[in-house]
């Protein structure tokens, strides 16, 4: 039998106490640090959105534009760590199946990638839940696909992010 | 005022910075808010002039130089002869979009003059529009320096 004693805390009702990290996520293995880990990520995360959109008879292949700037030109820089899509949602003035690219880049379509697609239901008003990861710094891009089954019309697409600002 | 590109060709045209493919064999409508973009495009001015993307104003199809201005300077609101809208058909035979044709019964020479707020200049520019003349295109335009002017004047001289 060991005669090791454990630390003496002052008030040490959160700190001496386990933490079970292993379904969680947590580092933390005690309630205490748990806590501040908590409050460290609830400080430090964050779930913008973000949205592109077009105006008129958009054909296939038509990238749309973050803000006023052609997407493939210059997207919206992701600048959160850990980053990922977790929502996409879109609206097309005609209730037609848009099958749309999501792209990350380094401006000026340098290093384009198709990161992932979703194609829309026969209707006005679509949402997809993803788990898309988005490297740091890199440029996001919203097109209608080449094998759209139709073109859009006046078309917006958002997407939730979520990360961690450091 | 209707900005339409037809793709004459049997390949698909990609206008890069506009970040818009003319299909093959189809248009593209250029929207009003999106204009100011298409003015400063780079990646459309090859395919114009080699022909493969032709402009059409909602009439007739324009000629490459003509296509290039019409897409590279915002629309004019009115054409005025001597001080006054222009009414007079043997004068203006046609205006509708960016087209009008100047009848001058032989007269003397047309000038079309550009007016920036108001006041006519003296100076002869082009005006983001094609101009004829007793069915010539007028050909002693200046280049456009300002793309601000709002309106056109039509004078006999």
């Amino acid at each position: 039998m060991s005669n090791k004693i454990g630390p003496v805390y002052k008030s040490g009702v959160a700190r001496s106490t386990p933490f079970d990290n292993s379904s969680n996520g947590f580092t933390s293995t005690e309630v205490q640090s748990a806590i501040e880990e908590l409050q460290y990520n609830l400080s430090n995360s964050a779930s913008p959105g973000f949205t592109y959109g077009r105006s008129g008879n958009l054909p296939q292949s038509t990238w749309l534009l973050d803000d006023t700037v052609p997407s493939n030109k210059s997207g919206r820089v992701n600048f959160l760590n850990n980053c990922i899509i977790r929502k996409c949602f879109i609206a097309n003035e005609d209730p037609t199946i848009i099958k749309v690219g999501i792209y990350t880049h380094d401006g000026d379509e340098v290093n384009l990638t198709l990161i992932n697609t979703v194609t829309t239901l026969a209707q006005r008003t679509n949402y997809f839940d993803l788990s898309v990861p988005v490297p740091i710094n890199k440029q996001i891009a919203i097109r209608i696909q080449s094998d759209s089954p139709n073109s859009a019309k006046n078309m917006d697409v958002g997407l939730l992010l979520q990360g961690n600002l450091v | 005022m209707l900005k339409i590109l037809k793709n004459i060709t049997v390949v698909d045209i990609y206008i890069s910075d506009m970040g818009i493919v003319v299909p093959a064999n189809g248009s593209y409508s250029i929207t009003i808010t999106e204009a100011p973009m298409w003015a400063t495009s780079i990646d459309v001015i090859s395919p114009v002039n080699n022909g493969d993307i032709v402009v059409n104003n909602g009439l007739i199809d324009l000629s490459a130089i003509d296509g290039l201005r019409f897409l590279q300077y915002p629309d004019r609101a009115t054409i005025q002869k001597n001080g006054t809208d222009v009414t007079e058909v043997s004068t203006i035979v046609n205006f509708e979009g960016p087209e009008f044709t100047v009848t001058n019964n032989g007269n003397g020479k047309t000038t079309v003059r550009v007016d920036a707020l108001g006041a006519f200049s003296d100076t002869m520019y082009w005006a983001n529009c094609v101009c004829h003349c007793d069915g010539l295109m007028f050909s002693d335009f200046e280049p456009l320096v300002d793309y601000t002017y709002n309106a056109i004047k039509v004078e006999d001289c």
